[in-house]
């Protein structure tokens, strides 16, 4: 048999295998992805989890993926979110705001991500301390250029440090001098590596002053929004997070959301939410928390139900994926696979885009092992059982 | 009576007993017979191949992630097919030459090998102090910190050298190497490492652990060695991570975590609820978690009763199916098959007896042992390589205590004790016959 | 009520363990092969059910590696036994004894002519073949006639009493049962009359807890428990008691092992069924899930399989419409003001269904089947089904399985 990397080229026109190999998106991916897949999306998403304006009753909102069948997980949420995120950080909101009718003009907005993690210990402040580390690493280049703006137009480092500090005791909130000086004086890149260098123990403990040293620092660099995207969540609201921890953090996640003076009248927080959560969390007396109903009604204003993708949808998708693999002078469309082969992978995994592409990474493997030239529905059929 | 090693080699003219006392490999011991040195590949050359395409040089281009080695089988019927020995000679031919030979041998230009170099490292589960993932993780760091006896050079000494001529062809150091050791070569070697740690985007668990980074560039390997063997299994996860981002230095593209005994971790004495979390720190390590998300392939050990009590778990994360009879899982599975030939088992055996075998002696190839001897240890094994070296072994010394000058089937048969029919009528159990059976 | 004749109900986890003996009877297998087969499958089922070491002994935990030559003998004894007396299995000699089971190893056994005659019927149709094993057994054991029969009258219900209904502590009950029960008795009174509108008089039910817990206290024999275990140990054998004494009052005076055997009897042969998870009682009831009776008595002479195997099957197990049952899980998981979470327990919502429809779990596992693969449709609601939260399945329930995998919550989602 001859060289994989070859046969991919000269069997099935690509340069590599385009699909992933696992169902799960993660920070850092450099997937293809269509914010239009699903129609309308980008406008519901400006609507429901950003909105003209800081909405007191809409502080949190959630992110469903539900189906008909079964499952709540492989439909697109992570990475929807991060393209959220980045739509955001790369024009500070203003197409966003656009889309939800508000004004760009007054507004100047950032997002971060942040994901519950098991390797590292399920907390809040874990998750508020990788959420400061996602906008001052990942994000580090908007924020360079505001704070860059600002020193253009006369503003020293010190002052910035001074406005920032004085954000801060307004809202009776303690900073992080040393990130603050860091933000300040050197930049976001700096701060960013002083925060990568703190072991666990400070990430378990200093979560929210971090989060709020930053968030003072982009104030008094203009910044007058933050979303905050908490990836997720099941991982921490499961049956097997201590009580004591759940009994911990959900209020203080509250107290950010809702009484928090620096964050407060800035910060939205997107959480996805899935089944087994909102057990954990109704045990935990949700509703009680101010925070609203973890409904998954779609008609609420509250939360996007994202579902599974119509064949044609996925279809369209797939082609994405092929034409960020294309050999030079192959053919396009949804060449190797034929039309019935993808809606067949569809069906199967009733429009979960995580899966369905996972399933066509084995088949372009397996039309490789077979030497292949085409990937058809007879074919497919026997594969996949 | 004799002493038992003058006998074995007066009679036997070996050395000593060539067969390992236990069916274990142990990397890192002095001992040949155990640190899987004298693994043979003729024994089952198209399973190694499989496995050496499947796990290693396919993943390099397809980026496939999960990758599962198999025995079949119930209980203890499961054990002792030479999983860990296999996986264990694989780890050592990627490490010798970071996988040049390998990708050389799948049709990888010589361009193309040199700069796709690979690692691989192993880490045990057991049940007494391996028994969670970030325990793993830190077994796998210690192992490419350990001495191959073949080569006497640490995996990690291996990747220092890479840096440094890295460091020397992109004029960071002089061409001309200088002391070794030297603040300079450590400097230089600190400041690459750190490059590498800022290139990684996403998600991460932080700066490299800054005193494992000290050691590995001071280039002393018991110092390497010594602090590794020191450090709390808590700390597992960020060392694997500092080993990565080492890799990443050295220009590893991919890296091979290789675990073994996922039975241990797996058994149903494992309360669930730790099983659970434990396969949902996998996910979020091997996906989710830079560099792993990038960098790392895994092969994990596998038997039916394992697959059963982690399989829950790992579908409810999202992890591609464990199952070995799915189609869709060929391309990643290696079912590893008993010895069911005599010439296999003579391989096997004979590769252990040369190398101890009393030099300028001509005797048969096998000898104490007869091909009688070969079938009853294959059958009274099933064909598993690991007891059957175990097997060969207590004959070896239980000949030795009886001065058995031969040690043919008879004396085999008298050594196990039981009869034929016992043993194949305790083998026939029936299963369930789904009489009335509804769903 | 017939007179009551005295019987010895069968001690087998599972029926099944009658039908796998009657097949390997048929196949020639000695009492030592039919012994480790019944072995093999119940660990091939604890495996299925994913039963974990803890909590409580499986047969995984007591049997795995620790096979000895007399390991579940005495499973394979009853069974034959059962067979024997039901006349499906020529009569012959069993152990009695774990010293005597070397003798019977390599014995085997005949068939009759109706037990050849229940195999063929097995291949051919497997629920009649079930429906009229139930028959022959029901043929031959009164006990199983009398709970049967009571429950065709009403449900059954078994208050279930928790450690801080009981008074004193732990080291009062050392010695002695807990008292005064008059509280207890009072409450238990109470529940019945709550859930089944029974009036039970509060002082009967204390002069028989008494009497049992008495009797139960000084067969103790009194190993050194730490108190955890030991208010583990007293807790149950309250709640042992409770059943009994219950059981009395509804009209079958059996023991808490006795009753619980003819239940489980009835609930694997789909004529009752049987929770501890309706949400507005707390304790275990049971009520009657299949019609018809008998048409006549068995007659002496003849065995109950023959018996059973005459006329039509008179046993009708309750089968409502797929969309009956479809409509009232919607129906019940709409309702319900408690629930909060809109992902709710499916092993909750199918205990309040199958006891609204007086029907077995099995047939609303078939219906909810059904709306998984999309081949029942409710025009406004479709279901979503979560594998998660496993962790709230009481060790009495089973979960709800499609193929190999096992769900725990739903919901259902408005159709677009």
């Amino acid at each position: 048999m001859g060289r994989r990397k070859q046969l991919y080229t000269t069997l099935l026109g690509l340069t590599h295998n385009p699909f992933p190999d696992h169902a799960i998106a993660a920070g850092g991916d450099r997937w293809p992805f269509d914010s239009d897949l699903h129609v309308g999306m980008p406008d519901r998403f400006a609507r429901i989890f950003l909105g003209p304006r800081v909405d007191p009753t809409r502080k949190l909102t959630f992110f469903w993926s539900l189906g008909d069948g079964e499952e709540a997980r492989g439909y697109g949420k992570t990475a929807y979110l991060l393209w959220f995120t980045q739509a955001i950080c790369q024009d500070l909101g203003r197409e966003m705001l656009r889309r939800c009718g508000g004004d760009p003009s007054r507004d100047c907005i950032l997002a971060a991500y942040s994901s519950f993690n098991a390797v590292e210990g399920l907390s809040l402040s874990n998750v508020l301390y990788d959420a400061a580390l996602d906008l001052l690493g990942a994000r580090h280049s908007i924020i360079e250029a505001l704070r860059g703006d600002k020193l253009a137009r006369g503003a020293t480092a010190y002052e910035l440090l001074d406005k920032a500090s004085a954000i801060s005791w307004a809202a009776n909130f303690d900073t992080n001098s040393r990130l603050l000086s860091e933000l300040a004086c050197r930049g976001p890149s700096s701060a960013a590596l002083y925060l990568r260098s703190l072991s666990q123990w400070h990430r378990v403990r200093w979560g929210s002053s971090v989060l709020g040293t930053t968030v003072a620092f982009l104030k008094a660099i203009g910044v007058t929004r933050m979303v905050l995207v908490i990836d997720q969540i099941e991982d921490f609201a499961n049956w097997l997070t201590p009580s004591y921890k759940l009994q911990r953090d959900l209020p203080r996640l509250a107290n950010i959301c809702m009484q928090d003076r620096l964050l407060a009248d800035c910060l939205q927080i997107v959480v996805t939410i899935h089944p087994r959560a909102q057990r954990v969390l109704d045990h935990y007396s949700w509703n009680n928390l101010g925070l609203g109903d973890l409904t998954h009604d779609p008609r609420s204003e509250r939360c996007i139900v994202l579902v599974g993708l119509t064949p044609d949808q996925f279809v369209r998708l797939t082609m994405r994926y092929l034409d960020s693999a294309r050999a030079a002078g192959t053919q396009g469309g949804f060449s190797p696979f034929d039309r019935q082969t993808l809606d067949l992978v569809c069906t199967l995994q009733r429009g979960r885009p995580g899966p369905g592409l996972q399933v066509l990474h084995r088949l372009v493997e397996e039309a490789i092992d077979a030497g292949l030239a085409e990937i058809t529905l007879n074919w497919a059929r026997q594969f996949l059982g | 009576m004799a002493r038992a090693k003058t006998f074995i080699t007066q009679e036997y003219s070996l050395t000593q007993n060539p067969f390992p006392p236990t069916a274990i490999v142990v990397w890192g011991s002095s001992d040949d017979r155990e640190n899987g040195s004298l693994f043979c590949e003729e024994v089952s050359p198209e399973k190694l191949e499989e496995a050496t395409h499947k796990f290693i040089v396919n993943p390099v281009d397809s980026g496939s992630k999960f990758h599962f080695l198999w025995s079949l089988g119930e209980g203890e019927e499961a054990r002792g097919f030479g999983k860990t020995a296999t996986l264990h000679h694989l780890a050592r031919r990627v490490n010798a030459d970071l996988g040049h030979r390998i990708l050389t041998g799948h049709e990888f230009p010589e361009e193309e090998a040199a700069a796709t170099p690979i690692l691989a490292a192993m880490g045990t589960f057991n049940r007494q102090d391996v028994t969670t993932l970030a325990a793993v993780s830190l077994e796998q760091v210690r192992y490419l910190a350990q001495t191959d006896p073949a080569t006497g050079q640490t995996t990690l000494g291996l990747l220092r050298q890479r840096i440094l001529e890295n460091l020397r062809e992109a004029g960071d150091l002089p061409k001309k190497p200088g002391r070794a050791g030297s603040a300079d070569e450590v400097d230089a070697i600190v400041g690459r490492i750190r490059e590498a740690d800022l290139s990684i985007g996403g998600k991460t668990l932080g700066s490299p652990d800054q005193k494992f980074v000290r050691h590995f560039a001071g280039g002393t390997a018991t110092e390497v060695l010594a602090y590794l063997r020191g450090a709390s299994t808590k700390g597992g996860f960020e060392l694997l991570s500092t080993l990565l981002v080492i890799s990443r230095a050295a220009g590893i593209k991919r890296t091979f975590l290789l675990i073994d005994q996922v039975e241990d971790f797996a058994s149903s004495a494992v309360p669930r609820r730790r099983r659970e979390m434990e396969v949902e720190r996998f996910r979020d390590l091997a996906i989710e978690t830079q560099p792993f998300g990038e960098m790392a392939s895994y092969v994990l050990t596998m038997h039916p009763a394992a697959a059963r009590t982690i399989e829950e778990f790992w579908s409810l994360a999202r992890l591609p199916k464990i199952d070995h009879l799915s189609r869709q899982n060929e391309r990643v599975t290696v079912v590893l098959k008993a010895i069911d030939k005599l010439d296999e088992a003579e391989r096997l055996l004979g590769s252990y007896m040369v190398r101890y075998r009393v030099k300028g002696v001509t005797v048969e190839r096998l000898h104490p042992f007869d091909k009688g001897t070969l079938q009853v240890l294959v059958d009274r094994n099933s064909g598993r390589p690991g007891h059957m070296l175990k097997m060969a072994h207590d004959l070896i010394e239980e000949g030795a205590r009886r001065q058995w000058k031969v040690i043919g089937s008879k004396e085999t048969i008298d050594f196990i004790g039981r009869s034929l029919e016992e043993i194949d009528a305790a083998l026939r159990t029936r299963k369930r016959s789904g009489i009335g059976a509804i769903e | 009520m017939e007179q009551q004749r005295t019987d010895t109900i069968p001690k087998l986890d599972n029926i099944t363990y009658l039908f796998d003996t009657l097949g390997g009877v048929r196949d020639g297998l000695t009492f030592d092969e039919i012994r480790t087969m019944l072995i093999s499958g119940r660990l091939a089922a604890d495996r299925e059910k994913l039963l974990d070491y803890s909590p409580g002994m499986t047969a995984l935990r007591r049997l795995d590696g620790k096979e000895d030559r007399t390991t579940y003998w005495s499973n394979a004894r009853d069974a034959l036994r059962e067979l024997m007396r039901l006349g499906m299995v020529e009569r012959a000699a069993l152990p009695s004894t774990p010293l005597q089971v070397k003798v019977h190893r390599g014995r085997q056994y005949a068939l009759t002519p109706q037990g050849s005659e229940f195999l063929d019927l097995a291949t051919k149709d497997p629920w009649e073949f079930r429906d009229r094993f139930y028959q022959a057994m029901a043929a031959s054991h009164p006990y199983l006639r009398l709970v049967r029969g009571r429950l065709m009258q009403g449900d059954l219900f078994f208050a279930r009493v928790r450690k801080a209904d009981l008074p004193g502590n732990v080291e009062d009950w050392e010695s002695n049962p807990p008292q005064p029960l008059d509280d207890l008795a009072k409450k238990l009174a109470q529940e019945v009359e709550s859930v089944l509108g029974i009036l039970i008089e509060p002082a009967k039910l204390l002069g028989k807890l008494r009497l049992h817990l008495g009797a139960a206290w000084k067969r103790r024999r009194k190993p050194s428990l730490a108190p955890r275990d030991y208010s583990k140990w007293a807790v149950k054998t309250v709640n042992d008691v409770t059943v009994r004494v219950l059981a009395g009052s509804y009209g079958v005076p059996f023991d808490y092992v006795t009753l619980r055997m003819s239940l489980s009897i009835l609930d694997q042969f789909h004529v009752a069924w049987q929770t501890r998870s309706l949400t507005d009682r707390v304790g275990w009831t049971a009520w009657s899930a299949a019609d018809g009776e008998s048409p006549d008595v068995p007659i002496e002479d003849t065995s109950p399989a023959a018996w059973a195997l005459r006329g039509s099957v008179w046993l009708r197990r309750r089968r409502p419409a797929d969309e009956e049952v479809r409509d009232t899980l919607i129906q019940v998981f709409f309702n319900d003001r408690e629930r909060k979470s809109q992902f709710e327990l499916i092993h909750v919502l199918r205990a309040i269904v199958c006891h609204r429809l007086k029907i077995h779990g099995w047939v609303f596992n078939e219906v909810l089947r059904k709306m998984h693969a999309g081949t029942l449709r409710h025009e406004e609601f479709a279901i979503n089904l979560d594998r998660g939260s496993g962790w709230e399945l009481p060790p009495s329930e089973e979960p709800f399985r499609v193929g190999d995998r096992a769900f725990y919550i739903m919901t259902l989602l408005r159709r677009e």
